[in-house]
């Protein structure tokens, strides 16, 4: 039972890598694969705003669950909602701006602005959420 | 690697471990997608929860 368990444990850490990998191997296989692209300013921002969407996820998602466990105080879980919503709010704004931008109604630059906005929102979530949780709470 | 990608620190590990691969899968189709339509951005969008929508049970 023990001599399983330990294959197992190697079974699934060399699966976790050759995942890892393949996903490397498609990253930098795409670049000659793909349509090319028309407009990197387009591509990069909608790239950006997935990206910003996946940290926000896995920061915010862990520490309501610490929330959930009764490891977060209400008050504590009031002040980092308030950050959420905020930066949230920024990241809705510069998805509608790429929107607006693909559309022909936002310049470059309203658009870079919209997205400094939403980075500078997650950048201040995630250190509120690290100063009050610790290592407890998940941020990549 | 997408450089916003990179510029955040995420690497596609960190996302298998922590999210599962439903997530490291979405994370993949979205770095290969070139040239988004507006339905791209819409799916984008809807897809993006409220910080309210994680408490629900």
């Amino acid at each position: 039972m023990k001599k399983n368990t330990g294959a197992l444990y190697v079974f699934g850490f060399f699966a976790l890598l050759a995942l890892g990998c393949i996903g490397v191997l498609m990253l930098q296989g795409c670049a000659g694969t793909g349509e090319p692209i028309k407009d990197p300013i387009l591509t990069n921002a909608y790239r950006t705003l997935n990206g910003l969407d996946t940290a926000y996820d896995i920061a915010w998602g862990s520490f309501v669950q610490l929330y959930k466990d009764g490891l977060v105080k209400g008050e504590t879980m009031t002040s980092a909602q308030a950050m959420a919503w905020k930066y949230y709010n920024a990241w809705s704004k510069a998805a509608k701006t790429l929107k607006a931008y693909a559309a022909g109604t936002a310049s470059p630059d309203q658009l870079q602005a919209a997205l400094d906005l939403a980075r500078a929102g997650l950048d201040e979530l995630k250190a509120y959420l690290k100063e009050q949780a610790g290592d407890n709470v998940k941020i990549l | 690697m997408n450089p916003a990608l990179a510029l955040l620190g995420v690497t596609l590990l960190d996302i298998l471990m922590t999210k599962g691969p439903d997530a490291y899968f979405r994370v993949v189709n979205m770095i290969q997608k070139d040239n988004p339509t507006p339905a791209d951005i819409d799916e984008m969008i809807l897809k993006a929860k409220n910080p309210d929508q994680y408490l629900l049970p």
